[in-house]
């Protein structure tokens, strides 16, 4: 049960979301009409706008609040923002970025090795849960760091996080966790 | 896609004849002239051929070459095919009896016309011709079918006073065909139908449905009476009697100037005329009183000879007060093919009732007359959408703007202000604190630093593919479905028209995939 430093292994950032705003109000009828690439809601309220440059969905509300989902970068996923912004400009729209902020991480990483949740859920008893019934993979949840991470017994981890630096660190921290209670290979 | 350029090109005429019919009270209104609308049309029509969306030939309303109308023959009718040319050669008498017989045998034969059949073609009667546009007709008389040379037309104008609007006409003018001797008038199907007689036949008004669309120009929308090919037409002197006399039951619908004479002609009938009458007794009556009745009922598609008489005598009453210009004629034939297409699925199943008692009594054309108003209507909607006929959101929109409007005035104004000040602080310092932003102060430096970087702009996006799709490939339509997953389209789309490769296509339904 050696944690071991070296966690060589390969964190998959698969989805970046961020919100910022324009700080103004924007007519969401003249983005669906004139915009390019655009789905109207008008049942929620919202436009959506895809890019695909970086290739991103972004939800546009009335009030100016823009959520930008889909990048694989944080890089990716502000870049993506500013464009997005930029176009609401060439609209016609009073834009400024304002407020932008990565808001989750989402990462997929992958064990060398098999898992018993079981007893790993023993083992970490209040900070992890496990319903198989419900869902195959125990919960595990970080606190401090504010990340979740789901485990399933293949050694499948997805984890989800503020940001990404948060994120490696929370495979970090788990990794001896699971370490210990990996399940022998029998086949 | 040469059928396709066919009701193309038609329903391009029809959208075109029924502008000018409706525009042309407004313009007569104003004080200004006929003309100003007839040369609207030329150069309306000139540019549609210009732009090659459609096919020219089809353009030229009387020389339609192909086929209108797809006759399915069953096999066993091919043989019978012929018989009755020759058997109607004989006494008319007897062979009208045999036909009845076949007729009434009910056998819903139909027979198909190879596409590249060319005319005169005979049919036997007892057969149920079904046009391109699948509209049955039954044909209760042997008739022979023949094309009219193009151009020619098909009443001599003289005739179009008595005519009855023709719905038959109307049908499936395009193809111009027109009854042996003479144009059948009422000539719903695509085909006109002419007794095989011919004879005794005399090129006679029976082009009435011909001439009566001609004249008639003012209703496009007139229902075509299906039927009416049916009858062929008699080779009685009363031309458009006789067409429409070729409806079965119609005898009532002759044109008022032909009842008369077809009173006459109907009560030879028997001996010389090939076509059976079910029904003369209404016709018999000829009484119609057509005077100021404007009827319009759509023609039902159905068989219903009765209403199909109806409708001949309300298509009479207008084709009198209208004095069409030829050239209308083609276009309210393909008009009154569109409606007579669109009403006759709808079944004018009142109409028939209403039609059942063959009476001609005024009250009944008024109400036919009405009918027809509502076709018109429907006629037009089909044709366009769009316009004064519009109910979408002109309306919404104002309202929309007005409101969002007052709401976002303000604010936006506000914003502005707040943005050039933004503007100018920003480029006096970096650093910016302003109030305006201070809404969530932690990380706001850093916000606001790269607010300003935006606004200049130049870097970010510029991406644009710039406009990929910068095409004239455009389709026009209604959506019945769209539906995306991740980035895969599916399109189910209805009635429209496709702009493509500089061709126009109509479609009523379109389903299509495609990949963001």
């Amino acid at each position: 049960m050696e944690p071991s430093n070296d966690v060589a292994l390969d964190i998959i950032i698969t989805n970046v979301v961020a919100v910022f705003r324009t700080r103004c109000h924007l007519n969401l009828r003249t983005i669906a009409l004139e915009g390019v690439n655009v789905i109207y809601k008008p049942e929620y309220g919202k436009v959506l706008m895809k890019l695909r440059k970086p290739r991103i969905t972004a939800s546009i509300w009335s009030s100016g609040k823009i959520i930008c989902t889909g990048a694989t970068s944080e890089e990716e996923a502000k870049q993506g923002a500013r464009r997005l912004a930029r176009t609401l400009q060439k609209l016609g729209f009073k834009v400024r970025f304002a407020d932008f902020k990565v808001v989750n991480v989402l990462a997929v990483c992958s064990m060398p090795f098999a898992i018993r949740l079981i007893d790993f859920t023993k083992k970490n008893r209040p900070i992890a849960s496990y319903e198989p019934e419900l869902h195959p993979a125990a919960t595990y949840r970080i606190k401090t760091l504010k990340a979740t991470i789901q485990i399933f017994s293949t050694g499948s981890l997805t984890v989800t996080g503020p940001n990404v630096q948060t994120v490696a660190t929370a495979v970090e921290h788990i990794y001896p966790l699971l370490f210990e209670c990996q399940k022998p290979l029998r086949k | 896609m040469l059928s396709n350029s066919n009701n193309l090109s038609k329903l391009y005429l029809s959208v075109i004849e029924d502008v000018i019919e409706n525009m042309r009270e407004l313009i007569l209104d104003e004080g200004l002239e006929d003309r100003v609308l007839e040369v609207l049309k030329q150069l309306w029509e000139s540019k549609v051929m210009q732009s090659n969306a459609v096919d020219g030939l089809a353009l030229v309303k009387n020389t339609i070459n192909s086929s209108n109308f797809v006759l399915q023959l069953p096999p066993n009718y091919g043989q019978n095919f012929t018989k009755p040319t020759a058997s109607m050669v004989n006494p008319a008498g007897q062979n009208v009896q045999s036909f009845t017989t076949k007729n009434n045998g009910g056998t819903l034969a139909t027979f198909s016309l190879p596409p590249g059949v060319t005319y005169p073609v005979q049919i036997p009667a007892g057969v149920t011709l079904q046009t391109a546009s699948g509209q049955l007709y039954k044909v209760n008389v042997p008739v022979m079918v023949t094309q009219a040379p193009a151009g020619q037309c098909p009443l001599p104008p003289s005739q179009l006073q008595p005519r009855q609007r023709v719905p038959v006409v109307e049908r499936r003018d395009l193809c111009s065909t027109s009854l042996q001797p003479a144009p059948v008038v009422p000539s719903t199907v695509p085909k006109t139908m002419a007794p095989l007689k011919t004879e005794p036949f005399t090129p006679r008004p029976v082009a009435c449905p011909n001439a009566v669309p001609q004249t008639t120009e003012q209703k496009p929308l007139i229902p075509l009476v299906p039927l009416r090919d049916e009858k062929p037409v008699v080779p009685q002197p009363a031309v458009q009697p006789t067409v429409q006399g070729n409806h079965v039951l119609q005898s009532e619908a002759p044109p008022v100037q032909a009842p008369f004479s077809l009173h006459t002609q109907m009560s030879f009938q028997p001996p010389y005329q090939p076509p059976l009458y079910k029904s003369e007794s209404p016709f018999d009556s000829g009484h119609f009183t057509l005077d100021g009745i404007d009827f319009d009922s759509p023609k039902p598609i159905d068989m219903s000879l009765t209403s199909a008489s109806t409708q001949m005598q309300s298509l009479q009453v207008k084709m009198e007060t209208v004095l069409p210009d030829g050239s209308a004629f083609g276009a309210s034939k393909v008009a009154a093919e569109e409606t007579v297409r669109q009403e006759g699925h709808g079944g004018t199943a009142d109409m028939s009732t209403h039609l059942e008692g063959l009476p001609l009594d005024a009250s009944k054309l008024e109400m036919a007359l009405l009918k027809d108003y509502n076709y018109n209507d429907a006629l037009a909607d089909i044709i366009q959408l769009d316009g004064p006929s519009d109910s979408s959101s002109d309306v919404e929109e104002f309202e929309e703007e007005m409101g969002g409007a007052i709401g976002e005035n303000d604010f936006l104004g506000m914003m502005t202000a707040e943005a050039l000040q933004a503007l100018q602080e920003a480029e006096e310092s970096s650093d910016d604190g302003k109030s305006s932003s201070g809404d969530d102060s932690v990380g706001m430096d850093e916000v606001t630093v790269e607010e300003d970087p935006l606004n200049s702009g130049d870097d970010v996006s510029e991406q644009d593919v710039p406009d990929l799709f910068d095409t004239n490939n455009v389709i026009v339509c209604q959506y019945d479905k769209i539906h995306r997953s991740k980035n895969r389209w599916k399109f189910y789309l209805k009635d429209g028209v496709m702009c493509y490769g500089g061709k126009d296509y109509v479609f009523s339904k379109a389903v299509g995939e495609a990949e963001w």
